[in-house]
């Protein structure tokens, strides 16, 4: 069976707001189709996604650190983001 | 109107920044906030520019003054940085340090880095956020420069990074597609490598740098002539040497001296010109009828501009005089040559061993160094500019 990793998550949020998140962090897509009012919503969803402190796991696997796929279920439960969307890289 | 943000630390950063804030500051109806970190408030301010820093925002918070407290103990104080800014800068970056590592993962990076772990982006998300610009202008440096070039692709603002010299250890992510919408180099080396490690050809500009466009002031010929009169150069060959401290070897830049000496018994017309790094200090060489010395209170440019060769291991002094067309011969054996690679950018003649600088200054006299291809100086902050219109 073929190892796949997860490489970014969409999620979409009031207003037709689509964010993505990958290792490099937030981000809004297309802001340019975005009105004023749904692109300042955009932004302080992306602030808040930022802060975002991830508990450690429990023991044994406190030392490891969350992976994105588990960061991302805990962000779309914080900021009740609705999960559209997720890209993986074939690892062969 | 148009509402810029400019992001930059001390030194050669804010250097890079100032002509253009300067210009978008004189423009009508233009508003430019510039958020100065560490040491550039007090450069900013010194030009005349209304600064703000991390602790003027809405950004600190119990954890980050609690982290920031207590890492501002540890610091010999500057008194070019408040306190209270420190507190903010360190405390933010931390504080974004243990939202991404947590508490222990924070404590190990910062044990082992120290402030090479910061990489602020929550911070400087809701810097942007609160400051509302249309446009974010920074460097290619990292920490906070690198935070706000990538949180203000988060939050879909366009913005610039200005690269001071050669990107090499900031390719990592200034060659990343998405680090910064524009990214303006100072010459076209800097952004064939950027191209071919990933970035797009419309993205990335060659303008020079900005600090350097007073390199094209059109006086700087009559400058150096009347150097050369009043330091009684006329007829003599100038070998500019500026020389640097070398921290993994202290006599290295002596050893490169000595070589240099070496080769004025070539010419009698030969006058080796001494220019130590500030930081530099030691017994320079007396002078005599074939060295002389140079300090601060000499005009660079103007002593570069008469030189009729530059050596020097890595000074940014080595750019500004192949900018200002002069042969420029690099002693490549200092532990910092891999981060300013003159040689291999075809600024200069590189200089392998001590024994190569005689014959690579011989060819610097002869005029067998050809010009390197670098934009003339003078247009850097236009050029910037230019990109920077363009995004808005």
């Amino acid at each position: 069976m073929k190892k796949r990793t997860l490489t970014m998550v969409e999620f979409e949020a009031a207003g037709d707001i689509l964010l993505e998140f990958d290792d490099d962090g937030w981000r809004i897509q297309k802001p340019r189709n975005l009105g004023v009012k749904a692109l300042a919503a955009a932004r302080a969803l992306v602030e808040k996604a930022e802060a975002i402190k991830y508990a450690p796991l429990p023991p044994p696997n406190h030392d490891r650190e969350l992976t994105l796929e588990e960061k991302s279920v805990i962000a779309a439960k914080v900021l009740k983001l609705r999960l559209t969307r997720r890209s993986f890289r074939n690892d062969g | 109107m148009p509402h810029v943000l400019a992001v930059a630390y001390g030194g050669g950063h804010i250097n890079a920044l100032l002509p253009v804030i300067e210009r978008l500051r004189a423009r009508p109806g233009w508003r430019v906030t510039v958020l100065a970190l560490t040491t550039a408030a007090a450069t900013g301010v010194a030009r005349g520019i209304p600064v703000v820093g991390l602790r003027d925002l809405p950004v600190e918070d119990a954890d980050s003054r609690r982290h920031g407290q207590r890492l501002v103990e540890g610091l010999a104080a500057n008194p070019l940085v408040p306190e209270a800014e420190s507190i903010a800068y360190l405390g933010c970056s931390y504080r974004d340090l243990v939202t991404a590592e947590g508490e222990a993962g924070a404590a190990r990076r910062y044990a082992a880095e120290g402030r090479a772990a910061f990489l602020p982006r929550p911070t400087l998300v809701r810097a942007i956020t609160h400051l509302h610009p249309d446009l974010v202008l920074s460097t290619s440096a990292p920490r906070a420069e690198r935070a706000a070039l990538e949180a203000a692709g988060s939050l879909g603002v366009p913005s610039v990074c200005v690269v001071d010299l050669f990107a090499l250890s900031e390719e990592a992510w200034v060659g990343q597609v998405g680090f910064a919408t524009r990214v303006c180099v100072p010459m076209p080396g800097v952004r064939d490598r950027l191209l071919t490690v990933g970035r797009r050809p419309e993205e990335v500009v060659v303008t020079g740098n900005p600090v350097f466009d007073r390199l094209g002031d059109p006086d700087l010929r009559l400058r150096a002539e009347a150097l050369r009169q009043a330091r009684g150069w006329s007829g003599r060959r100038v070998i500019l040497w500026a020389s640097q401290p070398e921290s993994q070897d202290p006599q290295l830049p002596r050893r490169v001296e000595a070589a240099l000496l070496a080769t004025l018994a070539a010419d009698p017309t030969r006058l080796l010109v001494i220019r130590p790094h500030p930081n530099d200090q030691y017994d320079l060489p007396p002078e005599g009828p074939q060295v002389a010395h140079s300090t601060r209170a000499d005009d660079l440019a103007a002593t570069l501009a008469l030189a009729e060769v530059v050596v020097t291991m890595t000074s940014t002094v080595g750019l500004e005089a192949a900018l200002l067309g002069r042969p420029v011969v690099t002693f490549d054996g200092s532990a910092n040559t891999p981060f300013a690679p003159y040689s291999r950018m075809g600024i200069s003649r590189g200089a392998a061993t001590l024994d190569d600088l005689a014959p690579a200054v011989d060819d610097a006299l002869a005029g067998r160094i050809p010009a390197p291809n670098l934009p003339p100086p003078g247009g850097a902050t236009d050029a910037v500019l230019r990109v920077l219109d363009g995004l808005l």
